[in-house]
């Protein structure tokens, strides 16, 4: 039986509506054996789908996190060579002869022991021919064992935070460490370190800047063992920084505010100050987030719940996802920015917490700010409490020129050892023996720490090469300019 | 085979399968509101000692977060407009001063839409008007100007003025008032009881910038605002 | 007559006091390393000089190839000019592969007219690098009951 047109064009549209019913019908299915509500839907929004995230493998795991700060060799004769330890290869090496897998082998192979030594056994150790490994951050002994052994050694637990790892060519059996307790400990290693050996032959060779601790150049009246170099040609040059975003650039400002309150965006209020500065706030104080008009990102939280505080490791991995939310290292723009473990104290709050800050390398120099650092984490019974970011953005070609020669550093500190002195006195910095002694000088070259050359930017968004002067355990920096010495600002934490 | 009856069949059982998990979903979704009623709220608060002199809204409706603007005048502005404004008539009836009043916003650029008139006071011959900013029906808490006439010149314009600058997209669904009733009774630890005059949905700004205003925005959400014993406000999330 | 004859007086004075001067050592000048009359190990010598006046100084570096009471010097490096200006500044120097022996160090401070005013001498003997292992103070590998004793010090104190 033949159709006419009309009924083909009627049963085309029946087919229609059979398939919208059906397909509506097993939606409604969803719904209801899946419990979805409205609220559901209307909650999900694009915004959820364009959450920046950066992938896991891109962001820094612990071991390559944990690393020194930076590794001096000894010549044996009181000339030493300093470098980053991604410039050397003697810490955790391919062959697995570098300090952390010797003293990883001797855990996992239990010969591991630790014996408590005199300072002046531990300085004998390093006047020799050696190498130190030195950690400018609190990295908890027992937390650094789980990382490169199988399970940390039961005398880990008296063992405090790893200030300084040395392997000297006369003891080469042994490792030996300093904790921030300024205990100081002989460690059986379960081979001996003939590569580290070789390294330190290698490395007092090399054509670089030699440093001598600071009492060489002062004299017997300061006691200070810091290193300092004797001459520097550098190669840095100030240029121009970027900051993250422009405050106000308010539509901007809510994207970035998303990614701390994502579900609950909509009931967060935002308010605007005069000075553009912008506060979000979700619960009245419960979490806020501040961008200010530096380009800082603030995030506050009040810790929920009664979980138990974690260890310094596992709060790392805590924090570690946090930052990998916020975008991890990339600016804004979409720049890769170099991290390093800054500072970091576990048990900061009195209740098991733990606490990370991280800096940003131009080059192989550190880029700091006069006020802010790259990222600090705060994790406190298991989430992350406080989270600060300053990130800024830089062409890392315009950053080097042409080698020429910076002023002494200890000229540096000559030039200015009033302006430092008054600086720690207006601080409250100086104890009061300190305030007694009538050569300011030597009150200010004995409580240096670090002496070291970088970058530093402040409000005029220019980052200039300087000496940076460290106090304090990084509470206080002080800042010079690299060529000629003149003050450039200070940090006081 | 029949292909179009069978059709036909097809979509009429599919269109009442259809309309029945439909109306399934929507008779399930109902009964996940508050499981509590008004008489029953009433007789858990009096058992707190809690009395409510006053109607309890029925309506909520779903609101928009709203962004609100301080704005602010110099000193010298306002008092050269008032100077250059003639006094009122003799007259002197509340309309006449709103009139007048509605006049000098108009000059000021208060957005007329917003400004509602609340109450006046005399005394003596000082004559105060009371304004808020209301958007939608809506009073916005922490906004109020006052007018005052000494005389039939105008004197003096004051208070805490915000005006609507953003409407955020979503609609947030509001609570019911009886849910926070619920809310005030279960954190409420007083001995003494209370009576409540007065429950209404406002635009709130929370506590912490209630006090301090010297910013230039913020985000106003809707809060129930529950007064009582003569003064004393307690705010409640209306989400 | 007599006036010459004062003439002449003065200027053996200048003359005397001048050759006295050139001979003393600065007062604002300190040569902190290498202490004088030191003995220290070769390979690297770090020099510094103290500084406490505004003032340019040139710095050498000798070697005594003779013996104490017959010197035949050997320059290492000469007449390096330093201005310092400041009151307060170093001049910092290392000096590489020395070998043992005796060394001075020289350090002329230069009138504005680019005369020397006053010399001052440090003396350094350098000797042969120790070996590392006679050096060595650590050789423990402790035991428990070392162990032990120094994890109750910890609890107990001293």
């Amino acid at each position: 039986m033949k159709r006419n047109p009309g009924e083909k064009l009627t049963g085309r549209i029946k087919t229609v509506i059979i398939a919208v019913l059906s397909l509506s019908m097993v939606l409604l299915l969803c719904f209801f054996w899946f419990n979805i509500s409205m609220k559901d839907i209307q909650s999900f929004s694009i915004d959820n789908l364009t959450r920046v995230q950066v992938n896991e493998s891109d962001m820094l795991s612990a071991s390559e996190t944990f690393v020194p700060s930076r590794i001096s060799f000894n010549a044996g004769n009181g000339a030493y060579r300093v470098f980053n330890s991604d410039e050397v290869n003697c810490w955790a090496t391919e062959d697995k002869n570098g300090m952390a897998d010797l003293l990883a082998a001797s855990i996992d192979e239990g010969v591991f022991f630790a014996e408590e030594i005199t300072m002046k056994q531990y300085e004998d150790m390093k006047n020799t021919a050696s190498i130190t490994a030195i950690f400018d951050y609190g990295l908890p002994f027992k937390d650094f064992c789980s990382l490169i052994a199988e399970k940390p050694p039961q005398e880990s637990d008296y063992i405090g935070a790893i200030a300084e790892v040395s392997f000297s060519t006369a003891s080469t059996t042994n490792l030996f460490l300093k904790d921030n307790q300024n205990k100081y400990y002989g460690i059986t290693l379960s081979k001996p370190g003939e590569y580290l050996s070789q390294c330190v032959n290698e490395h007092n060779t090399k054509n670089t800047v030699t440093y001598f601790p600071m009492d060489s150049y002062l004299g017997e009246a300061i006691s200070n063992k810091t290193l300092v170099p004797v001459e520097l040609n550098a190669e840095l040059n100030d240029f121009v920084i970027q900051r993250d975003f422009d405050i106000k650039d308010s539509k901007h400002i809510d994207e970035l505010a998303k990614r701390f309150f994502s579900e609950s965006f909509d009931f967060v209020r935002k308010i605007e100050e005069e000075s553009g500065k912008t506060v979000y706030m979700y619960g009245y104080g419960r979490r806020i987030l501040i961008a200010d008009v530096d380009g800082t990102l603030e995030y506050k939280m009040q810790a929920q719940g009664d979980a138990g505080s974690l260890s310094y490791l596992q709060a790392f991995e805590v924090a570690r996802a946090f930052i990998n939310r916020q975008g991890g290292f990339f600016t804004e723009s979409g720049q890769e920015l170099k991290p390093y473990l800054k500072d970091g104290e576990y048990n900061f709050d009195k209740s098991g917490g733990s606490r990370f800050v991280f800096g940003i390398k131009c080059g192989k120099y550190p880029l700091l700010s006069a006020s802010s650092d790259a990222i600090v984490v705060e994790v406190s019974k298991g989430q992350v409490t406080y989270f600060k970011k300053c990130f800024v953005s830089f062409s890392e070609s315009n950053a080097t020129r042409e080698s020429r020669q910076a002023m002494s550093a200890i000229n540096v500190i000559a030039k200015n050892y009033k302006e430092i002195y008054n600086v720690m006195e207006q601080n409250m910095l100086l104890g009061e023996d300190e305030k007694k002694k009538a050569d300011r000088f030597s009150v200010v070259s004995d409580k240096i720490e670090n002496m070291s050359y970088g970058y530093v930017f402040g409000g005029d968004n220019i980052a200039r090469s300087a000496w940076i002067l460290t106090y304090d355990k990084q509470d206080f920096q002080m800042y010079f300019s690299l060529y000629d010495g003149e003050f450039l600002g200070y940090r006081v934490n | 085979m029949d292909w179009t009856k069978a059709k036909t069949i097809l979509i009429v059982a599919l269109l009442l399968a259809n309309a029945f998990l439909i109306f399934t979903y929507a008779s399930a979704n109902k009964s996940e509101q508050i499981a509590i009623n008004e008489e029953e709220l009433i007789v858990l608060l009096e058992n707190k000692n809690i009395f409510i002199e006053t109607e309890i809204p029925q309506e909520h409706p779903n609101l928009e977060a709203l962004t609100i603007m301080h704005t602010e005048f110099s000193k010298e502005e306002i008092e050269a407009l008032i100077a250059s404004v003639d006094p009122i008539s003799d007259g002197k009836s509340q309309d006449d001063y709103l009139q007048a009043v509605e006049e000098f916003f108009g000059y000021l650029g208060f957005p007329s839409e917003y400004v509602e008139f609340t109450y006046m006071e005399k005394n003596k011959d000082i004559t105060t008007l009371f304004f808020k900013t209301r958007v939608n029906g809506i009073d916005v808490d922490v906004s109020d100007i006052k007018c005052v006439f000494e005389g039939n010149k105008i004197k003096e314009i004051d208070g805490n003025i915000f005006w609507p600058k953003e409407f955020l997209k979503k609609k947030i669904d509001t609570s019911s008032a009886v849910e926070a009733l619920l809310s005030f009774f279960s954190e409420w630890s007083g001995d003494e009881g209370a009576i409540i005059s007065k429950i209404e949905l406002v635009y709130w700004i929370g506590d912490e910038y209630n006090e301090n205003i010297d910013y230039l925005s913020v985000t106003a959400l809707p809060a129930w605002k529950i007064t009582y014993d003569e003064g004393k406000k307690i705010y409640i999330d209306a989400f | 007559m007599k006036k010459l004859v004062a003439l002449v007086v003065m200027l053996a004075m200048l003359l005397l006091s001048t050759t006295v001067a050139f001979a003393s050592p600065d007062p604002n000048i300190t040569i902190v390393n290498p202490a004088n009359s030191t003995t220290v190990t070769s390979g690297s010598l770090l020099i510094s000089v103290k500084i406490a006046k505004k003032q340019t100084v040139r710095v050498s570096l000798h070697k005594n190839n003779g013996t104490d009471s017959n010197p035949a010097w050997q320059a290492i490096f000469t007449n390096a000019s330093f201005t310092s200006k400041n009151n307060l500044s170093f001049y910092t120097r290392k000096a590489e592969n020395i070998s043992p022996g005796k060394y001075r160090v020289k350090v002329d401070t230069i009138r504005s007219d680019g005369n020397p005013i006053y010399v001052t001498y440090s003396n350094v003997t350098i000797k042969e690098n120790v070996e590392a292992d006679d050096k060595a103070a650590y050789n423990g590998t402790g035991g428990t009951a070392t162990f032990l004793q120094s994890l109750l010090k910890s609890i107990f104190g001293n």
